[in-house]
């Protein structure tokens, strides 16, 4: 089975975690603890790469979200209008909670660090 | 290939080896993108109910099945003989799996009692372009 990847990058001071690929309940911990570090105060999600995700990701998704918010951080998250990816968030209702963003440079202007 | 029977343990590993499975089979059928990311979504919230909550402090298994039928449609059940559907509320991440597995099957039906397992029962239309309902 080919599985998804995770990687994670630095951008003007923004930690960028980019889901490559397939992500489920499989490797939800993984990408959970890819979003767990407190010590960068802006935070991107890239989802624009990701090609299915389950709601076990959804829920990393929120947990992460909240935890950002009690820190003080923010969070960002780039997921393209008609993917499949934001058919998942439309569903759930997440696309109105979250800070969505239709690509890389919008996240990153919106956090304040666009090139 | 009439119809798809295959046993997996329920494991997180097996989340992924299922979706491909059917999604492999639908594809056969000449599913479209919308029904085939439907059927990928279903059966991945299915199976992961499975995995997470049916075997607590054990590890049993679960059968996927798909077959044609009638209608251009495809039928694809999820079945384990777990501890049963009544134990699963209150969990976290319940909140979100319902939800997307309502949306992405035409037809939907638990079957489920304490101690008997579980059976998830799913119909999709092979031609359906859109996603979700």
């Amino acid at each position: 089975v080919d599985l998804g990847s995770i990687e994670v990058t630095s951008r003007n001071g923004v930690r960028v975690v980019a889901l490559l690929g397939e992500h489920d309940l499989a490797d939800a911990e993984d990408v959970r603890a890819a979003l767990s570090p407190a010590s960068s105060s802006a935070l991107v999600v890239d989802l624009s790469p990701a090609t299915f995700i389950d709601s076990q990701i959804l829920n990393v998704l929120v947990t992460a979200d909240n935890d950002a918010e009690r820190a003080g951080h923010r969070l960002a998250v780039v997921c393209p209008e008609g993917s499949n990816i934001r058919h998942v968030l439309e569903v759930t209702g997440l696309a109105q909670v979250l800070a969505c963003h239709p690509d890389l440079a919008s996240a990153l202007g919106a956090l304040g660090q666009g090139d | 290939m009439d119809s798809l029977r295959e046993r997996f343990d329920a494991v997180p590993e097996s989340v992924p080896r299922a979706r491909h499975a059917v999604k492999e089979y639908v594809r056969a059928l000449g599913a479209r993108d919308g029904c085939l990311h439907s059927v990928e979504l279903a059966v991945t919230e299915a199976v992961s109910n499975t995995a997470r909550h049916a075997y607590p402090g054990s590890i049993g298994t679960f059968e996927v099945l798909a077959r044609r039928v009638a209608d251009g449609d495809v039928e694809i059940v999820v079945r384990d003989e777990g501890r049963g559907l009544e134990s699963v509320s209150g969990n976290p991440g319940a909140g979100f799996g319902i939800p997307l597995l309502r949306d992405a099957a035409d037809e939907l039906t638990f079957t489920s009692e304490a101690g008997t397992g579980t059976e998830v029962r799913m119909r999709f239309a092979l031609h359906r372009t859109s996603r979700g309902r």
